[in-house]
């Protein structure tokens, strides 16, 4: 089992790279963790970021059902410091020396240049989640999987109802319609 | 100025209640509605500060407004505030998780597979939900593609995407005048 230090480096690896917030990592992640360093299979990847859609507060604490799977508690936390601390740390610095920065023409182009970055790499996010959502599927399956992802986007983009009520909605048409 | 605990105590308010997503929205009625903390101008701009910092967004603000607030010990307690009930739920449900699996029934599994196909839509949404105000700047839409062929279908290093659709990003826009 790997120790907290090795686990806390590969996750804050995804901490300092993750512009576009964490589902820019996704793609990164599942070649690392999965296919790479063995430590989740691909159902306990896409099982553990749904997980993270049903918790109070940020998604990415889908982290920590990650590292608790490689190293248990400590894992956990380790999982939870390598995402989150690179960018609480850099957005409070960031705050503090705001005022004199906002001026330059710098920190335009760089934002300028960071936003189309950041959407492309969540698009990639998305690819391997679904990716990794379907491959298991066999074709009736994943023809039902497929409504269900419809009918999940559809209630999101035009309602903009809470995610955990269209989890659990999925979650049980799943159990009723997928056994 | 509110003090460090009042701090901690909104921000634990704000990660019980915002579930999915939308963590902004959650922080604005919390913080600037209620509490007027913040006025919609500070909201708005250190909104857009932590999106173009690396890591989950939702945290990265919550950080920003504590140190606006209160320096060092406001960033710590509100970050730590807004992580922590969702930290121990994700606890429990990790280890239910894998208590559960033990005995895998069909039911179970489909559950599962349901909860996965919910996730990749409502990681779709969000996406058609953020993509207008990302694509605003000059290239944009090239170096969105680009950088989602490079990571997301070749899988390149994700480090060797950034040094190449960084300074061309910059460069690009170097003269655009703020619109903000």
């Amino acid at each position: 089992m790997p120790d907290f230090l090795t686990v806390l480096l590969e996750f804050l690896r995804y901490g300092i790279l993750s512009f576009g917030g964490g589902v820019a990592m996704l793609s990164e992640m599942s070649r690392s963790l999965v296919t790479e360093r063995h430590w989740l299979t691909t159902r306990e990847f896409t099982d553990g970021f749904a997980l993270g859609q049903f918790v109070p507060g940020p998604n990415m604490l889908a982290m920590m059902f990650y590292g608790f799977r490689v190293a248990g508690l400590a894992g956990a936390f380790a999982g939870f410091l390598g995402m989150f601390l690179p960018g609480a740390i850099a957005s409070s610095l960031l705050a503090r020396v705001w005022e004199r920065l906002k001026r330059s023409k710098w920190s335009w182009a760089i934002r300028a240049a960071l936003l189309p970055i950041g959407l492309g790499l969540s698009m990639g996010g998305v690819l391997s989640l679904t990716r990794a959502a379907f491959s298991s599927l066999n074709l009736q399956t994943a023809v039902i999987a497929g409504i269900l992802t419809t009918l999940a986007a559809f209630i999101i983009y035009t309602k903009r109802s809470s995610t955990m009520l269209v989890i659990l909605l999925t979650g049980l048409l799943g159990a009723l319609l997928l056994r | 100025m509110p003090s460090t605990l009042e701090i901690f105590k909104a921000f634990v308010l704000v990660g019980a209640s915002a579930f999915g997503g939308g963590g902004s929205a959650h922080i604005h009625q919390h913080i600037v509605t209620r509490r007027g903390w913040l006025s919609e101008a500070e909201f708005l701009e250190g909104l857009s500060l932590s999106q173009l910092l690396p890591g989950p967004i939702f945290a990265n603000f919550a950080a920003h407004i504590g140190m606006h607030l209160r320096g060092t010990s406001g960033a710590i307690a509100a970050f730590v505030g807004v992580c922590l009930p969702g930290m121990l739920a994700i606890l429990a449900l990790s280890s239910a998780y894998f208590a559960v699996r033990e005995f895998s029934s069909p039911a179970v599994t489909g559950a599962l597979t349901g909860v996965a196909a919910g996730a990749v839509g409502i990681s779709l949404a969000t996406l058609a939900r953020v993509a207008p105000p990302g694509l605003k700047s000059i290239g944009a839409p090239i170096i969105a593609l680009a950088a989602f062929i490079a990571n997301g279908v070749l899988h390149l290093p994700l480090l060797w995407v950034l040094l190449v659709l960084l300074p061309l990003g910059v460069a690009l826009n170097w003269n655009v005048l703020p619109d903000a």
